[in-house]
Protein backbone atom coordinates (compact mmCIF):
# COMPACT_ATOMS: atom_id res chain seq x y z
CA UNK A 1 0.00 0.00 0.00
CA UNK A 2 2.87 2.39 0.96
CA UNK A 3 4.54 1.58 -2.21
CA UNK A 4 1.64 2.26 -4.10
CA UNK A 5 0.77 5.39 -2.15
CA UNK A 6 4.93 5.93 -2.96
CA UNK A 7 4.41 5.37 -6.87
CA UNK A 8 1.50 7.72 -6.98
CA UNK A 9 3.35 10.89 -5.41
CA UNK A 10 6.11 10.23 -7.93
CA UNK A 11 4.36 9.41 -10.69
CA UNK A 12 2.27 12.93 -10.49
CA UNK A 13 5.82 14.81 -9.76
CA UNK A 14 7.30 13.38 -12.73
CA UNK A 15 3.98 14.47 -14.55
CA UNK A 16 4.33 17.53 -13.72
CA UNK A 17 8.04 18.36 -13.76
CA UNK A 18 7.37 16.45 -17.51
CA UNK A 19 4.53 18.73 -18.30
CA UNK A 20 6.33 22.14 -17.00
CA UNK A 21 9.23 21.21 -18.93
CA UNK A 22 7.24 21.35 -22.15
CA UNK A 23 5.49 23.99 -21.33
CA UNK A 24 8.78 26.03 -21.16
CA UNK A 25 9.30 24.45 -24.60
CA UNK A 26 6.52 25.38 -26.04
CA UNK A 27 6.65 28.24 -25.18
CA UNK A 28 10.52 28.78 -26.14
CA UNK A 29 9.38 27.48 -29.76
CA UNK A 30 6.16 29.51 -30.59
CA UNK A 31 8.27 32.81 -29.39
CA UNK A 32 10.77 31.64 -31.87
CA UNK A 33 8.46 31.17 -34.45
CA UNK A 34 6.20 34.23 -33.72
CA UNK A 35 10.48 35.83 -33.95
CA UNK A 36 10.59 34.54 -37.13
CA UNK A 37 7.93 36.09 -38.69
CA UNK A 38 8.32 39.46 -37.13
CA UNK A 39 11.93 39.59 -36.40
CA UNK A 40 12.19 41.85 -39.06
CA UNK A 41 11.09 44.78 -36.62
CA UNK A 42 13.96 44.22 -34.46
CA UNK A 43 16.33 43.61 -37.30
CA UNK A 44 16.56 39.53 -37.96
CA UNK A 45 16.57 38.40 -41.16
CA UNK A 46 12.47 37.89 -42.07
CA UNK A 47 10.74 35.74 -44.56
CA UNK A 48 9.44 37.47 -47.81
CA UNK A 49 6.62 40.07 -47.26
CA UNK A 50 4.07 37.02 -48.66
CA UNK A 51 4.24 34.21 -46.32
CA UNK A 52 4.09 36.86 -43.16
CA UNK A 53 1.69 38.44 -44.50
CA UNK A 54 -0.88 35.57 -45.39
CA UNK A 55 -0.01 33.98 -42.28
CA UNK A 56 -0.75 37.63 -40.14
CA UNK A 57 -4.53 36.82 -39.90
CA UNK A 58 -3.72 33.90 -38.13
CA UNK A 59 -1.15 34.74 -35.82
CA UNK A 60 -3.61 36.55 -32.92
CA UNK A 61 -2.42 33.85 -30.15
CA UNK A 62 1.23 33.58 -31.06
CA UNK A 63 1.53 37.22 -31.10
CA UNK A 64 -0.46 37.56 -27.59
CA UNK A 65 2.32 34.99 -26.44
CA UNK A 66 5.03 37.21 -27.64
CA UNK A 67 3.95 40.08 -25.81
CA UNK A 68 3.26 38.34 -22.84
CA UNK A 69 7.62 36.70 -23.35
CA UNK A 70 8.01 40.39 -23.74
CA UNK A 71 6.79 41.49 -20.57
CA UNK A 72 7.96 38.74 -18.50
CA UNK A 73 11.62 39.54 -19.67
CA UNK A 74 12.45 40.63 -16.42
CA UNK A 75 11.57 37.93 -14.93
CA UNK A 76 13.90 35.15 -17.23
CA UNK A 77 15.65 33.79 -14.84
CA UNK A 78 12.50 33.38 -12.51
CA UNK A 79 11.12 31.63 -15.16
CA UNK A 80 14.17 29.42 -15.75
CA UNK A 81 14.20 28.64 -11.82
CA UNK A 82 10.40 27.45 -12.13
CA UNK A 83 11.19 25.41 -14.39
CA UNK A 84 14.16 23.70 -13.28
CA UNK A 85 13.37 22.92 -9.49
CA UNK A 86 9.77 21.44 -11.02
CA UNK B 1 1.61 28.27 -72.66
CA UNK B 2 3.31 31.50 -70.99
CA UNK B 3 5.75 33.13 -72.82
CA UNK B 4 8.05 35.84 -70.74
CA UNK B 5 10.12 39.03 -72.24
CA UNK B 6 12.73 39.76 -70.58
CA UNK B 7 15.33 42.18 -70.93
CA UNK B 8 17.21 45.70 -70.41
CA UNK B 9 15.24 48.73 -70.15
CA UNK B 10 14.45 49.69 -73.72
CA UNK B 11 16.04 47.16 -75.33
CA UNK B 12 12.23 46.25 -76.96
CA UNK B 13 11.05 43.54 -75.00
CA UNK B 14 7.38 44.81 -75.58
CA UNK B 15 7.85 45.63 -79.50
CA UNK B 16 8.95 41.97 -79.32
CA UNK B 17 6.58 40.76 -76.97
CA UNK B 18 3.66 42.19 -79.28
CA UNK B 19 4.75 40.93 -81.93
CA UNK B 20 4.85 36.83 -81.14
CA UNK B 21 1.37 37.52 -79.38
CA UNK B 22 0.07 38.87 -82.88
CA UNK B 23 1.36 35.31 -83.82
CA UNK B 24 0.35 33.59 -81.70
CA UNK B 25 -3.21 35.02 -81.87
CA UNK B 26 -3.81 33.70 -85.55
CA UNK B 27 -3.84 29.88 -84.12
CA UNK B 28 -4.86 30.41 -80.47
CA UNK B 29 -6.82 32.56 -77.74
CA UNK B 30 -4.15 35.02 -76.49
CA UNK B 31 -3.83 37.34 -73.56
CA UNK B 32 -0.87 39.55 -73.91
CA UNK B 33 -0.05 41.73 -70.20
CA UNK B 34 2.56 44.66 -69.47
CA UNK B 35 3.82 44.09 -66.31
CA UNK B 36 6.37 47.03 -66.46
CA UNK B 37 5.40 49.98 -64.46
CA UNK B 38 6.50 51.92 -67.21
CA UNK B 39 3.78 50.66 -69.90
CA UNK B 40 4.27 51.09 -73.52
CA UNK B 41 2.24 48.23 -74.43
CA UNK B 42 -0.65 50.43 -75.58
CA UNK B 43 1.97 53.14 -77.61
CA UNK B 44 3.12 50.11 -79.28
CA UNK B 45 -0.29 48.74 -80.16
CA UNK B 46 -1.32 52.20 -80.76
CA UNK B 47 -4.53 51.48 -78.97
CA UNK B 48 -5.19 52.42 -75.20
CA UNK B 49 -4.86 49.96 -72.85
CA UNK B 50 -6.63 49.08 -69.22
CA UNK B 51 -5.76 47.25 -65.64
CA UNK B 52 -8.39 44.50 -67.32
CA UNK B 53 -8.11 42.73 -70.64
CA UNK B 54 -9.73 44.49 -73.21
CA UNK B 55 -9.85 42.55 -76.60
CA UNK B 56 -7.71 44.64 -79.62
CA UNK B 57 -7.50 42.51 -82.34
CA UNK B 58 -9.38 38.63 -83.58
CA UNK B 59 -8.44 36.04 -80.30
CA UNK B 60 -6.18 38.97 -78.69
CA UNK B 61 -6.82 40.95 -75.82
CA UNK B 62 -4.37 43.06 -73.59
CA UNK B 63 -3.86 45.15 -70.70
CA UNK B 64 -1.50 46.75 -68.73
CA UNK B 65 -1.23 45.91 -65.16
CA UNK B 66 -1.64 49.07 -62.72
CA UNK B 67 0.85 48.37 -59.95
CA UNK B 68 -0.74 50.98 -57.60
CA UNK B 69 -4.08 48.57 -57.74
CA UNK B 70 -2.24 45.31 -57.65
CA UNK B 71 -0.58 46.29 -54.36
CA UNK B 72 -3.55 48.03 -52.87
CA UNK B 73 -6.12 44.77 -54.43
CA UNK B 74 -3.46 42.44 -52.38
CA UNK B 75 -3.26 44.35 -49.06
CA UNK B 76 -7.18 44.90 -49.23
CA UNK B 77 -7.19 40.72 -48.83
CA UNK B 78 -5.17 41.09 -46.73
CA UNK B 79 -6.94 43.33 -44.41
CA UNK B 80 -10.20 41.47 -45.00
CA UNK B 81 -8.92 37.69 -43.53
CA UNK B 82 -7.57 39.98 -40.54
CA UNK B 83 -10.60 42.07 -39.88
CA UNK B 84 -12.73 38.51 -39.99
CA UNK B 85 -10.12 37.02 -37.49
CA UNK B 86 -9.99 39.92 -35.25
CA UNK B 87 -13.15 41.20 -34.66
CA UNK B 88 -12.06 43.33 -32.04
CA UNK B 89 -10.20 45.40 -34.40
CA UNK B 90 -13.20 46.36 -36.41
CA UNK B 91 -13.92 49.57 -34.40
CA UNK B 92 -9.92 50.17 -35.31
CA UNK B 93 -8.73 52.31 -38.43
CA UNK B 94 -6.86 48.86 -39.73
CA UNK B 95 -6.60 49.79 -43.19
CA UNK B 96 -4.51 53.00 -42.10
CA UNK B 97 -2.42 51.01 -40.37
CA UNK B 98 -2.01 48.10 -42.73
CA UNK B 99 -1.42 51.20 -45.60
CA UNK B 100 1.94 51.94 -44.35
CA UNK B 101 2.61 48.19 -45.72
CA UNK B 102 2.43 48.73 -49.15
CA UNK B 103 5.47 50.40 -48.56
CA UNK B 104 7.34 47.12 -47.25
CA UNK B 105 10.40 45.42 -49.17
CA UNK B 106 8.91 42.15 -51.10
CA UNK B 107 5.45 43.68 -51.00
CA UNK B 108 5.20 45.03 -54.88
CA UNK B 109 7.19 41.66 -56.08
CA UNK B 110 4.63 39.70 -54.58
CA UNK B 111 1.92 41.35 -55.02
CA UNK B 112 2.90 41.27 -58.90
CA UNK B 113 3.79 37.88 -58.73
CA UNK B 114 0.21 36.98 -57.80
CA UNK B 115 -1.34 39.08 -60.72
CA UNK B 116 0.72 37.42 -62.76
CA UNK B 117 -0.40 34.02 -61.35
CA UNK B 118 -3.81 35.05 -61.78
CA UNK B 119 -3.51 36.28 -65.31
CA UNK B 120 -1.93 32.83 -66.22
CA UNK B 121 -4.80 31.08 -64.85
CA UNK B 122 -7.66 32.74 -67.18
CA UNK B 123 -9.34 29.75 -68.22
CA UNK B 124 -10.18 31.51 -71.70
CA UNK B 125 -6.42 31.99 -72.95
CA UNK B 126 -4.43 29.27 -74.35
CA UNK B 127 -1.50 31.30 -74.69
CA UNK B 128 -0.34 34.38 -72.02
CA UNK B 129 2.29 36.98 -73.07
CA UNK B 130 3.99 38.43 -70.39
CA UNK B 131 5.81 41.82 -70.65
CA UNK B 132 7.80 41.60 -68.44
CA UNK B 133 10.04 44.77 -66.21
CA UNK B 134 13.27 45.48 -66.80
CA UNK B 135 15.70 42.39 -65.53
CA UNK B 136 16.41 43.55 -62.31
CA UNK B 137 12.68 43.61 -60.75
CA UNK B 138 12.39 40.76 -63.13
CA UNK B 139 14.26 38.42 -62.06
CA UNK B 140 13.72 39.19 -58.03
CA UNK B 141 10.08 38.32 -59.11
CA UNK B 142 11.12 35.02 -60.86
CA UNK B 143 13.17 34.60 -57.76
CA UNK B 144 10.02 34.54 -55.27
CA UNK B 145 9.02 31.28 -55.73
CA UNK B 146 12.54 29.64 -54.92
CA UNK B 147 13.09 32.10 -51.89
CA UNK B 148 9.72 31.29 -50.72
CA UNK B 149 10.09 27.45 -51.00
CA UNK B 150 13.48 27.57 -48.73
CA UNK B 151 11.27 29.81 -46.14
CA UNK B 152 8.78 27.92 -46.18
CA UNK B 153 10.31 24.52 -45.62
CA UNK B 154 11.89 26.21 -42.39
CA UNK B 155 8.57 27.95 -41.23
CA UNK B 156 6.95 24.18 -41.70
CA UNK B 157 9.78 22.12 -40.01
CA UNK B 158 9.44 25.06 -37.17
CA UNK B 159 5.39 24.79 -36.80
CA UNK B 160 5.71 20.96 -36.83
CA UNK B 161 7.43 21.10 -33.75
CA UNK B 162 5.22 23.67 -32.14
CA UNK B 163 2.06 21.38 -32.98
CA UNK B 164 4.02 18.32 -31.96
CA UNK B 165 4.89 19.82 -28.57
CA UNK B 166 1.30 20.58 -27.98
CA UNK B 167 0.44 16.81 -28.91
CA UNK B 168 2.37 15.45 -26.03
CA UNK B 169 1.09 18.11 -23.86
CA UNK B 170 -2.21 16.80 -24.25
CA UNK B 171 -1.65 13.78 -23.66
CA UNK B 172 0.32 14.46 -20.37
CA UNK B 173 -1.91 17.48 -18.80
CA UNK B 174 -5.68 17.24 -18.76
CA UNK B 175 -5.47 21.09 -18.20
CA UNK B 176 -4.19 22.10 -21.45
CA UNK B 177 -6.08 19.21 -23.46
CA UNK B 178 -9.13 21.57 -22.21
CA UNK B 179 -7.58 24.86 -22.63
CA UNK B 180 -6.38 24.22 -26.30
CA UNK B 181 -8.55 24.91 -28.67
CA UNK B 182 -6.88 22.59 -31.53
CA UNK B 183 -6.93 18.68 -30.87
CA UNK B 184 -4.78 17.75 -33.67
CA UNK B 185 -1.99 18.63 -35.65
CA UNK B 186 -4.47 19.39 -39.13
CA UNK B 187 -6.14 22.33 -37.26
CA UNK B 188 -3.45 24.46 -37.15
CA UNK B 189 -4.29 27.42 -38.61
CA UNK B 190 -1.19 28.52 -39.57
CA UNK B 191 0.68 25.27 -40.19
CA UNK B 192 -2.54 24.83 -42.72
CA UNK B 193 -2.21 27.98 -43.99
CA UNK B 194 1.74 27.34 -44.65
CA UNK B 195 0.74 24.13 -46.02
CA UNK B 196 -1.51 25.68 -48.46
CA UNK B 197 1.26 28.38 -49.40
CA UNK B 198 3.73 26.04 -50.10
CA UNK B 199 1.62 24.12 -52.31
CA UNK B 200 0.59 27.15 -54.42
CA UNK B 201 4.54 27.99 -54.29
CA UNK B 202 5.13 24.53 -55.94
CA UNK B 203 2.39 25.45 -58.24
CA UNK B 204 3.80 28.80 -59.59
CA UNK B 205 7.53 27.76 -60.03
CA UNK B 206 6.65 24.33 -61.65
CA UNK B 207 4.75 26.05 -63.95
CA UNK B 208 7.19 29.13 -64.49
CA UNK B 209 10.25 26.34 -64.61
CA UNK B 210 9.06 23.69 -66.69
CA UNK B 211 9.99 24.35 -70.48
CA UNK B 212 6.74 22.30 -71.45
CA UNK B 213 4.65 25.64 -70.05
CA UNK B 214 6.84 28.35 -70.14
CA UNK B 215 8.94 29.97 -72.66
CA UNK B 216 11.17 32.91 -72.35
CA UNK B 217 12.76 35.18 -74.55
CA UNK B 218 15.75 37.74 -73.84
CA UNK B 219 15.59 40.42 -76.17
CA UNK B 220 19.00 42.32 -76.70
CA UNK B 221 20.19 45.27 -79.04
CA UNK B 222 23.96 44.84 -80.63
CA UNK B 223 25.60 47.28 -77.75
CA UNK B 224 27.82 46.42 -75.05
CA UNK B 225 25.17 47.19 -71.68
CA UNK B 226 23.05 45.24 -73.05
CA UNK B 227 25.06 42.72 -74.20
CA UNK B 228 26.60 42.41 -70.63
CA UNK B 229 23.22 42.47 -69.27
CA UNK B 230 22.10 39.66 -71.07
CA UNK B 231 24.76 37.36 -69.58
CA UNK B 232 24.08 38.28 -66.07
CA UNK B 233 20.37 37.90 -67.15
CA UNK B 234 21.26 34.22 -68.34
CA UNK B 235 23.18 33.46 -64.99
CA UNK B 236 20.39 34.96 -62.91
CA UNK B 237 17.80 32.38 -64.64
CA UNK B 238 20.64 29.59 -64.70
CA UNK B 239 20.59 29.59 -60.99
CA UNK B 240 17.03 29.91 -60.17
CA UNK B 241 16.89 26.14 -62.35
CA UNK B 242 15.09 28.73 -64.94
CA UNK B 243 16.41 28.28 -68.59
CA UNK B 244 15.70 30.90 -71.13
CA UNK B 245 14.35 29.65 -74.98
CA UNK B 246 15.17 31.96 -77.49
CA UNK B 247 17.77 35.50 -77.56
CA UNK B 248 16.33 38.03 -79.55
CA UNK B 249 18.74 40.59 -81.23
CA UNK B 250 16.76 43.88 -81.86
CA UNK B 251 16.84 46.71 -83.90
CA UNK B 252 19.80 44.75 -85.58
CA UNK B 253 22.33 46.97 -88.17
CA UNK B 254 24.47 44.66 -89.75
CA UNK B 255 27.47 45.39 -87.92
CA UNK B 256 30.21 46.82 -89.14
CA UNK B 257 32.61 48.90 -86.51
CA UNK B 258 34.79 47.34 -84.42
CA UNK B 259 32.74 47.01 -81.67
CA UNK B 260 29.53 46.14 -83.06
CA UNK B 261 31.42 42.85 -84.80
CA UNK B 262 33.03 42.81 -81.56
CA UNK B 263 29.75 41.67 -79.61
CA UNK B 264 28.38 39.87 -82.78
CA UNK B 265 31.04 37.42 -82.34
CA UNK B 266 30.63 37.26 -78.54
CA UNK B 267 26.64 36.64 -79.36
CA UNK B 268 27.02 33.89 -81.61
CA UNK B 269 29.90 32.36 -78.90
CA UNK B 270 28.06 32.75 -76.01
CA UNK B 271 24.34 32.26 -76.62
CA UNK B 272 25.41 29.06 -78.96
CA UNK B 273 22.99 26.96 -77.11
CA UNK B 274 19.87 28.94 -77.56
CA UNK B 275 17.99 30.13 -80.72
CA UNK B 276 19.03 33.63 -81.75
CA UNK B 277 17.34 35.52 -83.85
CA UNK B 278 16.87 39.08 -85.17
CA UNK B 279 14.43 42.07 -85.91
CA UNK B 280 15.69 44.03 -88.29
CA UNK B 281 16.45 48.34 -87.22
CA UNK B 282 13.08 49.97 -88.44
CA UNK B 283 13.70 53.84 -88.41
CA UNK B 284 10.67 55.61 -86.14
CA UNK B 285 10.34 52.02 -84.65
CA UNK B 286 7.22 49.49 -84.84
CA UNK B 287 4.22 50.76 -84.04
CA UNK B 288 0.64 49.48 -84.75
CA UNK B 289 -0.89 46.25 -85.38
CA UNK B 290 -0.29 46.66 -89.25
CA UNK B 291 3.39 47.40 -88.56
CA UNK B 292 3.66 44.51 -85.37
CA UNK B 293 2.13 42.38 -88.19
CA UNK B 294 4.34 42.40 -91.06
CA UNK B 295 7.82 42.74 -88.78
CA UNK B 296 9.67 39.56 -89.73
CA UNK B 297 12.53 38.33 -87.93
CA UNK B 298 15.39 36.22 -89.24
CA UNK B 299 18.08 33.49 -87.56
CA UNK B 300 21.22 34.71 -86.19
Amino acid sequence: MQLKAFWKLFSSIARNKATDDLYFILAEREAGFALILFGFLVGLPAPPAGITLRLLPFMENDIKRLRIRDESMDDLFGDLARMLMG
Amino acid sequence: MIYFFLGKGGVGKTTNAAINALRLSKKSKVLIASTDPAHNLGDVFDISLEHRPINIAENLDACEIDYKRVVEEYLKQITIKIKRKYKYLSAFNLDDSLNILKFSPGVEEDALLRAIWSLVNIDIYENVVIDLPPTGLALRIMALPIINEVWLDKLLKARKKIVDTREALKNISPVFADSSQKDKTNTDEVYNELKKIKEENRLIYSRFSDPKSSSIFIVMNIDKLSYAETLRTLDGLRELEISAKTIIVNRYIEPVADDSLSIMRGIKKSFSNYSIKALPYKEGGIIGIKQLNSAEYFPL
